[in-house]
């Protein structure tokens, strides 16, 4: 029989992980998992969703945000700054799951799960995200390039809980876009996804991020192809060569949804819409978010 | 929203939602594994891993030891004294196991808590045994045999639920040497077959494949079973045919039928599934333990231990002459059975693989093939889903090649009224002609040639023909004037709401006022299983008979009341009254009160309806879908679906769109999404609804539902049965859009995305023979 902590502060939290209970926020993904056989139900559960300034999301003072780690997906995609300033991050809280799934889930637990396919960690590496820690030890920021190190397994120490997720300030001219590849435009893990970020100053791309979803380990930044943007016109070469190089940087896997073959193949594609979008965005075009094509079920 | 075909105040034809659509919304209605039974047992399966296996012991004592685990039954335990080559007999694996998901033992304990532990803690000790995968393969005389087989095959049993459904004259089979895998043949020929082909200027030839789909119901298969003081048993079972269950549990376990009960419980959907299923595991547990005992299965114990549809392979020549007349369909089909092959679905797909079409000849073999997977069921309209997406796409291709428009094509070589079937049935009246008039007329398909790049319109038509079967209705006029049907036919679709109307016409009150109770087994008269569309069809009837002999009755009460000839009276909205002086009515009602529901020297105003076998009445359906396909990634997006269906009259139109949608939506799963998968040594591999994908409301288009009438001669007010022909031509349609929006023809289903996106690529060549 396990046990359920629902403290009403975070240091009656921090204490309970110190004391070895996991924490469980939306429930989204573990309830899940349990009931998959995953892995067995915690003996401890310290419920995190209602700790006091836990949720919510607040302008930092350099122009930045700061995102509550209990924020859930339907907050953010409400929130206007998200929608204007971190569209990319929009356009993944926007397909998460199910109006269900999004009211529920929360963006620290996607960012702790460590699903090479969560959706939201490509478009919040694109904006440079940091992750605030804390323990009854105190706090540590650490970068989100690199936070998960394998699939499930993150830099997180058993005692430490995600607090916030903090984007600095968008550069002007700036913008992003997060497109997903999934069959049935709902509630359905994604086969890939690719995130953008790109600046445009006088015609020129003078900073590029690229990120891809469920190609590789863990969700992550393809070097190669911002190497590529940066510089370039954002023209249709540069876009193509960007692409292949995130097909090419791709260690997809094989499954009942898609072969390998299938999803390196579509890891160009949805780049390179991914981009397209993003430059559409900072020419100052609409892009209705999400940017994936949702059909009937658009959020 | 398409227009009503009746107004709303009609009582047939009137929209009016099920009567229980309530409970069914707010989740409020108490399916069977919610009811409270007191000391109740709860049972969890202990399923096979291997999909062969010799079981050579069962470890338990681990699982005994959990607390609250009362017994591990295996198949000796349970106390089975019938024999039959039908899983039913067989509830679990004895020495061998025979798929991935098997049954092996039972575990039952005082809280499902405590059986799922307990399930967790057998081990079963077993060698594995070659495992037979490839149904065509399997056919070969060198092929392991799937399974040991006790004794030989009966479908006797099958064949009276779709009875009327096939296995008319067939032709002699040719010589062919087969494995003992091979449990059904089948072979309509007529005409000379190579010569039409060879005499024909476009033959194409396909090979079509269509994989194992799963129901996916909302409510997964459950029975409590108790225990009688006489040695019998009481069953409450979600159940498509309780009588069926009856009658087989008593063979089953050497039962007299009078020490057998069984209640049916709300349905949360069947399609085909739920029969006799988890009843012989309820049933056998109960009496091995004398206490009341549920197996009620998880989810996932449904999609790997059930009776999904069969995976199929579907070879077809079909050739036209270049004015479009098509001259010969040669077809060899190859279904397979699973683990078990009790439902024949092989002979009704060589009927239906033919179509609604004249062929100036026609060669069809088909082979049921046993295999270690799940044993086969009966999903919505066997074999309909497969023939037609077979057909419907090789007429599309035909069209195509010979330039001629898919319609017009499908216009020449329509069967009329007496024509003869693939198993030469002659075909009664059938609707497909004023359904195709339906489709030309339809803005979609006359605007397709003018629809962006990418995008396309398909047609298909499904048929099914029909079933039918003897039913008997017992009616009551209640001293509140309202009116009481007694049934035993399980509603699974809403057909409770059709009965209030056709009672309500024949008897003239309105349908609130009659009250259907669905009797248990052994109380009601004899009720057909619901399937094969054969409820609204059949039962229909008796309905009407049933409350046409009640009114002839209260009319005579009426009559001596009012003193004035029964001839001269009738009864409108409720009222009784002289014709052309309404003013002089007396409500139904008063009179009912008055003689307390009785009528003339206390003779109760009664009614029953005995109706014995209609002749088949096909229904049939013509399928439009719009798609667009994103040529980078072969996403198929269905943009609008029709769906044209002949009801023959159209009683309860809400109901029928509902059976109609329901219908579209699931054929769009066939087309689009859904495949039970298995590896290469027969584990099943979709086992949740994370990996088998049925379709989200997310990807469906609102879907146009149109009514069209051609009455059939049997059926009460000319109604057909409506619930299999909608799932029939959906996947064709979808596949037939796809081509016309891209010019790849694809031929197996689920058409997904890579594979769309490999057929645009490898130009028209996916699929061909
Ligand atoms: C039907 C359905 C559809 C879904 N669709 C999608 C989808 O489209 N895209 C997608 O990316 N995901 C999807 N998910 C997964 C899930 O909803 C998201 O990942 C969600 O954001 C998880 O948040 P949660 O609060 O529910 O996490 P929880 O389940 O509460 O937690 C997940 C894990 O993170 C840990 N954790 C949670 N919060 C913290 C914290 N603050 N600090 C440290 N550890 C923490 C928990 O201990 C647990 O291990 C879906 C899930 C379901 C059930």
């Amino acid at each position: 029989m396990s046990r359920y902590l629902a403290p009403a502060g975070l240091e009656e939290a921090l204490v309970a992980l110190a004391g070895g209970a996991r924490p469980v926020a939306g429930g989204t993904d573990l309830v899940v998992g349990v009931r998959q056989g995953r892995f067995p139900i915690p003996d401890d559960l310290v419920a995190i969703h209602r700790l006091a300034g836990f949720r919510g999301i607040a302008e930092g003072a350099d122009g930045g945000l700061v995102i509550g780690a209990g924020t859930s997906h339907a907050e953010i995609v409400a929130h206007p700054r998200v929608t204007r300033d971190w569209t990319g991050l929009a356009d993944a809280s926007a397909i998460v799951g199910s109006p269900a799934t999004r009211a529920t889930g929360t963006l620290g637990g996607n960012v702790a799960n460590a699903s090479p396919a969560a959706d939201t960690v490509a478009p919040l590496l694109c904006a440079d995200a940091v992750i605030v820690c804390r323990s009854t030890a105190g706090e540590r920021r650490l970068p989100l390039d690199g936070f998960a190190t394998a699939p499930r397994r993150t830099l997180l120490r058993p005692d430490e809980l995600i607090v916030a997720v903090e984007l600095p300030a968008p550069a002007p001219g700036s913008a992003s876009c997060y497109v997903r590849l999934e069959h049935r435009r709902q509630m359905e893990i994604a086969i890939v996804g690719a995130g953008a970020l790109l600046r445009l100053e006088g015609g020129r791309v003078t900073a590029a991020r690229v990120a891809m979803t469920a190609l590789a380990p863990t969700v992550r930044r393809v070097p190669e192809a911002e190497r590529i943007l940066l510089g370039s016109d954002g023209g249709a070469a540069a876009v193509t060569a960007a692409a292949e190089a995130v097909a090419a940087a791709a260690t997809p896997i094989d499954d009942t949804r898609a072969s390998a073959a299938y999803r390196r193949a579509m890891a160009a594609v949805v780049t390179r819409r991914a981009i397209g979008g993003a430059l559409a965005r900072a020419r100052g075009e609409t892009v209705t978010i999400p940017a994936s094509d949702t059909l009937f079920g658009a959020a | 929203m398409t227009a009503p075909v009746h107004p709303e105040s009609a009582v047939i034809g009137g929209r009016r939602a099920r009567p229980d659509a309530r409970e069914r919304v707010t989740g409020s209605i108490r399916y069977c594994a919610d009811e409270a039974v007191p000391g109740l047992l709860h049972a969890r399966l202990v399923l096979s891993v291997y999909a062969h296996a010799r079981i050579d012991s069962l470890e338990t004592t681990e699982a005994l030891a959990v607390p609250g685990v009362v017994a591990v039954l295996t198949a000796e335990d349970l106390p089975i004294r019938g024999k039959g080559d039908m899983r039913m007999f067989s509830p679990l694996a004895g020495r061998e196991a025979v798929f991935a998901g098997q049954p092996i033992a039972l575990v039952v304990a005082e809280t499902p808590e405590a059986a799922a532990d307990g399930a967790a803690r057998v081990w079963v000790n077993a060698t594995p045994l070659a495992v037979v995968l490839d149904a065509e393969a399997a056919m070969d005389p060198s092929s392991p045999l799937a399974r040991e087989r006790a004794q030989e095959h009966d479908g006797e049993e099958i064949r009276s639920i779709h009875a009327g459904i096939g296995g008319h004259e067939e032709a002699a089979a040719p010589a062919l040497a087969l494995s003992r895998n091979v449990v059904g043949r089948h072979h309509h020929a007529r005409g000379e077959i190579d010569a039409a082909l060879a005499a024909s200027d476009v033959v194409i030839r396909r090979r079509y494949t269509t994989p194992w789909v799963y129901q996916a119901y909302l409510e997964p298969h459950a029975a409590t079973a108790i225990p009688t003081a006489d040695g019998g048993v009481e069953l409450a079972v979600a159940a498509q045919g309780t009588q069926y269950a009856r009658s087989q549990l008593a063979k089953i376990f050497g039962l007299p039928l009078a020490k057998v009960r069984v209640r049916g419980t709300p349905l949360g959907g069947a399609f085909g599934s739920k029969l006799l299923v988890t009843d012989p595991l309820a049933v056998g547990a109960a009496l091995a333990l004398g206490r009341p005992v549920r197996v009620a299965m998880t989810r996932r114990e449904d999609i790997l231990a059930t009776n999904p549809a069969p995976g199929s392979v579907l070879e077809l020549e079909v050739g036209a002459r270049a004015d479009g007349t098509l001259t010969g369909l040669r077809a060899r089909l190859v279904f397979d059975s699973g683990a078990w092959s009790e439902w024949t679905i092989e002979s009704i797909a060589a009927i239906l693989v033919a179509g609604p079409w004249r062929w100036e000849a026609l060669d069809i073999q088909a082979f049921g093939v046993e295999t270690n997977r799940v044993g086969t069921g009966s999903y919505r309209g066997p074999g309909g889903p497969q023939a037609s997406f077979a057909i419907e796409s090789a007429l599309d291709e035909l069209a195509g090649r010979l330039g001629i428009d898919p319609l017009e094509l499908r216009r020449r070589n329509l069967s009329q009224t007496g024509d003869p079937m693939a198993d030469g049935t002659p075909w009664p009246v059938i609707g497909v002609s004023a359904i195709l008039d339906e489709v030309e007329r339809h803005p979609l398909w006359a605007g397709r040639a003018t629809l962006p790049a990418g995008e396309g319109v398909g047609l298909g038509v499904g048929v099914w023909a029909g079933a039918c079967a003897p039913a008997s209705v017992s009616a009551r006029l209640e001293g509140d004037g309202t009116l009481t049907l007694i049934t035993g036919v399980v509603d699974m679709s809403g057909t409770t709401g059709t009965f209030q109307a056709l009672a309500a016409h024949a008897f003239g009150i309105r349908p609130e006022d009659v009250t259907v109770i669905v009797a248990d087994a052994h109380v009601a008269l004899t009720s057909p299983t619901s399937g094969g569309s054969v409820v609204t069809y059949s039962v229909g009837r008796s309905v009407v008979a049933a409350a046409t002999e009640a009114r002839e009755r209260l009319l005579r009460y009426a009559s001596q009341e009012m003193e004035i000839e029964p001839g001269d009276l009738e009864v409108v909205d409720g009222i009784v009254r002289p014709r052309g002086a309404p003013e002089r009515g007396i409500p139904v009602a008063t009179l009912a009160a008055r003689g307390e529901g009785k009528g003339v020297n206390g003779q109760p105003i009664e009614g029953q309806g005995s109706t014995e076998t209609p002749a088949l009445a096909p229904g049939s359906t013509g399928h439009l879908a719009h798609v667009r396909v994103d040529q980078e990634t072969g996403e198929v997006t269905v943009l609008g679906y029709v769906l044209i269906q002949d009801a023959g009259k159209a009683i309860s139109p809400a109901l029928i769109e509902g059976q109609m949608r329901g219908g579209a939506v699931q054929g769009l799963g066939w087309a689009l999404w859904e495949a039970l998968r298995f590896d290469e040594t027969g584990q099943p591999i979709t086992g949740s609804f994370m990996d088998y994908a049925v379709p989200r409301a997310s990807a469906i288009p609102p879907i146009e539902a149109r009514i069209v009438e051609v009455p059939a001669p049997d059926g009460p007010l000319g109604a057909r049965g409506v619930g299999e022909a909608p799932v029939c031509g959906g996947a064709a349609a979808v596949a037939n859009a796809i081509a016309a929006a891209t010019g790849a023809r694809l031929a197996t289903l689920p058409m997904t995305a890579p594979e769309v996106l490999a057929a645009i690529s490898a130009g028209d060549a996916n699929g061909a023979a």
